[in-house]
């Protein structure tokens, strides 16, 4: 995948979903992510996270406004863009009737081929953890399992951009902060890109470079973790929040 | 009690309240609707049909005896014309022939001498070979015994013996002809019991295509896998063909656990060989071209079964809401092999496009039209179901890109229930 340095891994403007009965996901949403980078959106539950993932992980296609991934609109090319992506949804399972390991060959063989392939199904193996489970159906995986059995496909398989909705629900503590330095080793070592969206403040602050706090389906404040905290003299990003939702006026320019 | 109440009124507000679910039963009283009408419509012609058949005679007997039993079968109504050989009848549903030296026959015994017993020939062809087309079968039986009794009555009335007390019972041979082949009357009814059974069963086999697909849909929903699978860099339109092809899959296995079972039972209710006679005769009536045909319509129908499936699945929010669909695919499919056994195959070409488009009863409507040799009509199904399922895959392809399968139709209803008061 040979690119061109100009294009952004991801660029949204004037996004707004409005659903079947008319409600509004999201509402002029705009936002860049650069390439290497780890951008956070947060905001609380139905502030429009998941719509905004959606559409840029091409599932969903925005009533007005556009999104680019790496200079390919998610609506006119979206097979482009999905060999760019790698979405780990909200509530992302497994087929119950297959084992781990197949899971992850079948989720791997979809994205890759060849010796490429072989090495992330390995690599993948590496990062669940799961041993001996992975001979195992799904059906008799936990939740928590099940989600870092497809974190591990998400991760594995070296996406440009991983779309990581939620990354750590569902998760325990111990398990959450290996996830989170899983994430931070992809993006140093492979170059991966990530957006991933959390309502998990400290998350977000211990992971992210940049964030955008999205609120009833708008973008309230954005910018580097540190900006964001001396522009709203706030110690921690919850503060951000609760600052930010009360004058939604301080987007970066 | 209270709390039993609640949980009672939990599970019927998660019903009413499911548009989807709503929709299954607005289809229920339709599909019933439809079929019955159907069915009664079929029953009416077909008992029309039979009342309205009139039997062509083939008078190679000149003798004044044939004749006399002839005209009295004429003012009674039920002969349509009188040929002298049967090359003059062309196209005719009832040919009653009474070959040369039958009323010598009649005569000699009545004479006292101990000849061959007088004997009559009845040809029959079936077209729809369905139970109302079965019931055409009954004339085979109707005619010998008009025959006879119109036989003692000449007899009396020219000859004044009573032949009751003498042994004159001319010997009948039906003939039935299906699908250009003449059948003996038990060969082709036990052919009429075979074909109207797969009728049902081949009509099921496009329920259990189209069950497979819904299903896989709503489990993709269940196991939160389907956003995961739509983000993969493949073209959508391969999701829904890998969807096809594990139901075809679930489908074949389940054509030979039906053929082996229908064998099986064709074999018990057909009274031993004459079920296995039956599958040989028409694999035999099929012939090579035939049986590409029928497989073709198969094939191509259970393929647009599985996408209709795939496609209300995609609708369903999970394996339950995909079971009432897959209760009315089932519905539909029972009803309408039913409908099909009764009615039979239509003969009119905007009839058999509709059948053919219909998926369900496309394959019994080639199958029996190619056992009643009806080309003509099994390939214009044939054309229906292909040009249908086309169709269909352009939908599924356009569905599969679109958002509706995460965003659905934002249905509402409007049901209002009166919450319980704790």
């Amino acid at each position: 995948m040979v690119l061109s340095p100009t294009h952004k891994a991801v660029e949204v403007e004037n996004l707004v979903k409005i659903y079947p009965g008319g409600i509004k996901g999201i509402d002029g949403v705009t936002f860049s992510v650069e390439e290497g980078e780890i951008y956070g959106l947060i905001g609380p539950n139905g502030s429009g996270k998941t719509t905004t993932l959606r559409i840029i992980a091409t599932i969903l296609k925005p009533t007005s406004g556009y999104a680019r991934v790496f200079g390919h609109d998610v609506v006119k090319e979206p097979l482009a863009v999905r060999r760019y992506l790698s979405y780990f949804p909200e509530e992302a399972g497994a087929y119950r009737d297959l084992r781990g390991i197949d899971f992850i060959k079948f989720m791997v063989y979809t994205r890759l081929e060849g010796r490429e392939a072989e090495e992330a199904v390995e690599e993948a193996i590496r990062i669940s953890e799961l041993g001996e489970s992975l001979k195992q159906p799904v059906r008799r995986y936990s939740k928590g399992m099940k989600r870092i059995l497809a974190l591990s496909v998400v991760l594995a398989s070296k996406p440009r951009l991983a779309i990581l909705d939620e990354p750590t629900s569902g998760l325990d503590v111990e398990r959450s902060i290996e996830v989170r330095n899983l994430i931070k080793r992809y993006v140093k070592n492979y170059g991966v890109t990530v957006l991933l969206s959390s309502h998990n403040m400290l998350e977000v602050e211990t992971l992210c470079e940049k964030v955008a706090i999205i609120h009833r389906g708008r973008i309230v404040a954005e910018g580097y973790v540190d900006e964001l905290k001396s522009r709203y003299s706030a110690v921690n990003l919850e503060e951000v929040f609760l600052e930010a939702i009360k004058s939604p006026i301080k987007v970066e320019a | 009690m209270g709390k039993l109440r609640s949980l009672i009124w939990k599970e019927l507000i998660s019903i009413f309240r499911n548009p989807q679910m709503i929709a299954s039963f607005v289809f229920i009283p339709i599909i019933f609707v439809a079929m019955g009408n159907l069915i009664e419509f079929g029953v009416e012609e077909a008992a029309k049909t039979i009342a309205e058949t009139k039997i062509q005679v083939v008078l190679e007997d000149t003798h004044p005896l044939s004749r006399s039993i002839v005209a009295k079968l004429e003012e009674a109504g039920l002969v349509g014309g009188i040929h002298s050989s049967l090359g003059d009848v062309g196209d005719a549903p009832v040919i009653l022939i009474i070959p040369r030296g039958f009323s010598e026959s009649v005569l000699s015994i009545l004479g006292g001498s101990q000849g061959p017993p007088p004997r009559l020939e009845i040809v029959m062809e079936l077209e729809s070979l369905s139970i109302a087309g079965m019931s055409k079968l009954e004339i085979l039986e109707n005619i010998p015994s008009i025959f006879r009794k119109l036989l003692q009555e000449t007899i009396l009335e020219e000859y004044g013996v009573n032949p009751s007390l003498l042994e004159v019972e001319p010997v009948v041979e039906p003939r039935v002809i299906v699908g250009g082949r003449v059948l003996a009357g038990e060969e082709a009814n036990a052919i009429v019991a075979s074909v109207s059974s797969s009728f049902f069963i081949v009509a099921m086999l496009m329920a259990i295509a189209g069950q497979y697909g819904a299903l896989s849909m709503a489990q993709e929903k269940e196991d939160k896998t389907f956003e995961t699978l739509l983000s993969q860099p493949v073209e959508r339109v391969f999701i829904g063909v890998a969807k096809v092809v594990g139901a075809l899959a679930v489908s074949i296995v389940n054509i030979v656990l039906f053929g082996a079972s229908w064998y099986y039972y064709m074999s018990k209710v057909t009274g031993g060989a004459t079920g296995g006679g039956a599958l040989s005769t028409m694999i035999d009536i099929l012939g090579k071209s035939g049986i590409v045909v029928f497989f073709a319509e198969a094939l191509v129908a259970m393929m647009g079964a599985a996408m209709l499936g795939v496609i209300l699945g995609g609708f369903a929010r999970d394996t339950r809401t995909a079971g009432t669909f897959i209760g009315l695919i089932w519905m539909a499919a029972v009803l309408s092999g039913l409908a099909l056994q009764i009615v039979g195959v239509p003969q009119n070409p905007v009839a058999v496009a509709l059948m053919g488009a219909s998926i369900i009863l496309g394959p019994p409507t080639v199958f029996g039209s190619l056992i009643a040799g009806n080309n003509t009509v099994a390939y214009t199904a044939l054309a229906a179901t292909i040009a249908i399922t086309a169709v269909i895959l352009y939908i599924l392809n356009k569905l599969l890109n679109s958002e509706l399968l995460i965003t659905g139709l934002g249905l509402k209803t409007k049901l209002r229930f009166r919450p319980i008061k704790s």
